[in-house]
């Protein structure tokens, strides 16, 4: 039984901290998704919270033969989506924390700490749906049938969007360097 | 669309937004707060149950026996057949009729007709039966073209379709042709509704 | 409410619905306890997140599950069952929108239907301005059914608001109905079926009167 069932079967038994190795493992890697997906810490923070919570709702429904992490994530994905959604059209604003500064990559052209908020702008500027796949794909690293189960959208679809958002991504990273 | 090399700036992209993000030590320790407030997850969740169990709808009651016209699939081959009413038979075109019982919870007998003479089995399969294709079978009529069933349906809006299995293996999913279509929803066959009313006309 | 602690076995659980359903005297057979349990699993996890999504945003449940009950029977792509799921809870959203949440469950799942097939938001929302007790289930119907004949969705919604203004009731939405699929499969185009169909129909009440209910027709009490 992996740790993941395993922490599962305690939490189901009545032991709700167990509950806590299991977001502690898990929470990093779904923040960063979230911040990226969502461009702000606070709609992040709300999406976890809310994945989270929902997870914990229906643990009782995760079977071990799923991985913990897919089912995991199809949560995490449908509440970013959510989310996002019930956002009004507001200007994406990205809170740079100092702990984020990053050291400049030691190719050339010199990267300045301001890479991560470039970064996340020239992300934000996607189609929501093109940054997922996007996201999902590059990030996450996940196979195009995992992200066919985790979205809904079939393969050829998804394929379809991460190379929009190349394509996009590429086309606005050139006019940002530019400027 | 193979994974191609990735453009140098994309790659640098990717490579950035997978870095780790800085979190808030105490934020795991906020979902636990919120997760210590819920009750214990159960195996089997109570809420599927109450979805589950029948219970009557408030239904405005919409004409009845007009209605039941439409409530009864005449089928794939039109043409005229008797349908048995109360005890008096008439033939004609396609009519239809809903058998009214007493009233038990707003239930309607709703009886469902299909001519389909070359059929092995038939059966009707919708939202009242949970979309079960053996729930429901339906009868062949002595006669042999006709298959029929009664079934009792809360007054309102239901959603079906006729499963016909041949003789020779095949299945197929056939809607009501002479019921109002519901849309298109990508599942690969179409479904029908009926309308159901609440008390006798 | 009693919280399982353990996984209660499936057969206890099949005896106790057995049992509740031979008491129901109109049961057409013993209910399912669990019928999502005919999905796989990721499918059925999928379906069960969309409708804790329902739950939370307080609209209706049951029209998901049975949406994928309808396409695990149907065979249909696991993919699709979950976007057919998703298609409906996210009408059942524009549902809202356009009319509010004073619907019973017929009238959410007609209106929710109308939009998946076509109808834009506007059209529907016009209905809850002209309301007035009158039920909306039966004009939805037949509106839903028309477009999925050919009628041009601008056409179909105008005529069907239209009686709907005119204070028709669900006789004349079913007769217009019967005799429009009719001309539709003798050969005629469905749009000019519609249009010569409504033709026939007399105005009962002039448009933007309160309306009563006709005496010939059974007392429509709002829900």
């Amino acid at each position: 039984m992996s740790d993941d069932a395993a922490d599962v079967q305690r939490v189901l038994s009545g032991d709700v901290d167990a509950y806590a190795k299991l977001v502690d493992r898990y929470y990093d890697r779904c923040a960063r998704f979230a911040i990226r997906m969502l461009g702000n810490r606070d709609d992040a923070e709300d999406a976890l919270q809310s994945t989270f919570l929902r997870a914990y709702r229906a643990l009782g429904r995760y079977q071990e033969r799923d991985r913990f992490s897919a089912w995991l994530y199809r949560i995490l994905v449908n509440q970013c989506r959510s989310i996002a959604a019930r956002r009004s059209h507001r200007e994406r604003v990205f809170v740079r924390e100092e702990a984020l500064l990053l050291n400049a990559p030691d190719k050339t052209p010199a990267w300045s700490g301001e890479d991560e908020e470039l970064v996340q702008r020239v992300l934000n500027e996607l189609d929501p749906l093109l940054r997922e796949a996007f996201l999902l794909k590059y990030v996450e690293e996940l196979s195009y049938e995992e992200m066919a189960a985790l979205t809904g959208a079939g393969v050829s679809a998804l394929k379809m969007r991460v190379k929009r958002a190349c394509d996009k991504l590429r086309e606005r990273w050139e006019r940002i360097r530019d400027d | 669309m193979t994974d191609r090399e990735l453009d140098p700036y994309v790659e640098w992209i990717a490579r950035e937004a997978k870095r780790a993000v800085a979190i808030d030590p105490m934020a795991v320790e906020r979902v636990m707060a919120r997760i210590r407030l819920e009750p214990l997850p159960r195996t089997h969740s109570p809420r599927w149950r109450w979805i589950l169990q029948p219970r009557a709808l408030p239904i405005s009651p919409l004409v009845g026996a007009a209605l039941a016209a439409g409530l009864v699939g005449i089928g794939i081959l039109l043409g005229h057949f008797q349908i048995d009413r109360g005890g008096q038979s008439s033939t004609g075109g396609p009519t239809a009729f809903a058998v009214q019982q007493p009233p038990l919870a707003h239930d309607t007998l709703i009886k469902f007709v299909l001519v389909a003479p070359h059929a092995a089995t038939v059966s009707v399969v919708g939202d009242f039966n949970n979309w079960d294709a053996q729930a429901t079978p339906m009868t062949r009529t002595p006669t042999g073209g006709t298959w029929s069933v009664a079934i009792p349906l809360r007054a309102g809006r239901h959603v079906y379709a006729f499963v016909v299995n041949g003789a020779n293996g095949t299945t197929q999913w056939v809607a009501d042709p002479t019921a109002p279509l519901a849309p298109e929803d990508g599942l690969g066959a179409p479904n029908s509704v009926v309308l159901v009313g609440g008390s006798a006309s | 409410m009693t919280l399982v602690r353990s996984r209660t076995p499936r057969v206890v659980l099949r005896a106790a619905a057995l049992l509740t359903a031979a008491m129901h005297p109109l049961a057409l057979r013993a209910q399912d306890p669990d019928p999502l349990a005919r999905l796989d699993p990721n499918t059925r996890f999928a379906v069960e997140v969309i409708m804790d999504s329902a739950r939370v945003a307080g609209v209706p449940m049951r029209p998901l599950m049975l949406k994928a009950l309808e396409g695990s029977a149907k065979h249909a792509d696991n993919r699709h069952i979950i976007a057919a799921v998703r298609s409906v809870f996210h009408a059942e959203l524009d549902v809202r929108v356009a009319l509010g949440s004073a619907l019973n469950e017929s009238e959410w799942a007609a209106a929710g239907s109308a939009l998946q097939s076509g109808v834009p938001l506007e059209a529907l929302a016009k209905f809850r301005a002209e309301r007035a007790g009158k039920p909306l289930t039966r004009a939805l119907v037949v509106l839903t059914d028309l477009i999925q004949r050919g009628v041009p969705m601008p056409e179909a919604s105008s005529a069907i608001m239209q009686l709907w203004q005119r204070g028709a009731g669900d006789g004349d939405f079913y007769g217009l109905w019967k005799n429009v699929e009719q001309d539709i499969l003798s050969g005629q185009n469905p749009g000019t079926a519609l249009e010569q169909r409504m033709r026939e129909i007399p105005a009962r009440v002039t448009p933007g009167t309160k309306i009563p209910p006709a005496s010939q027709e059974p007392n429509n009490s709002s829900s």
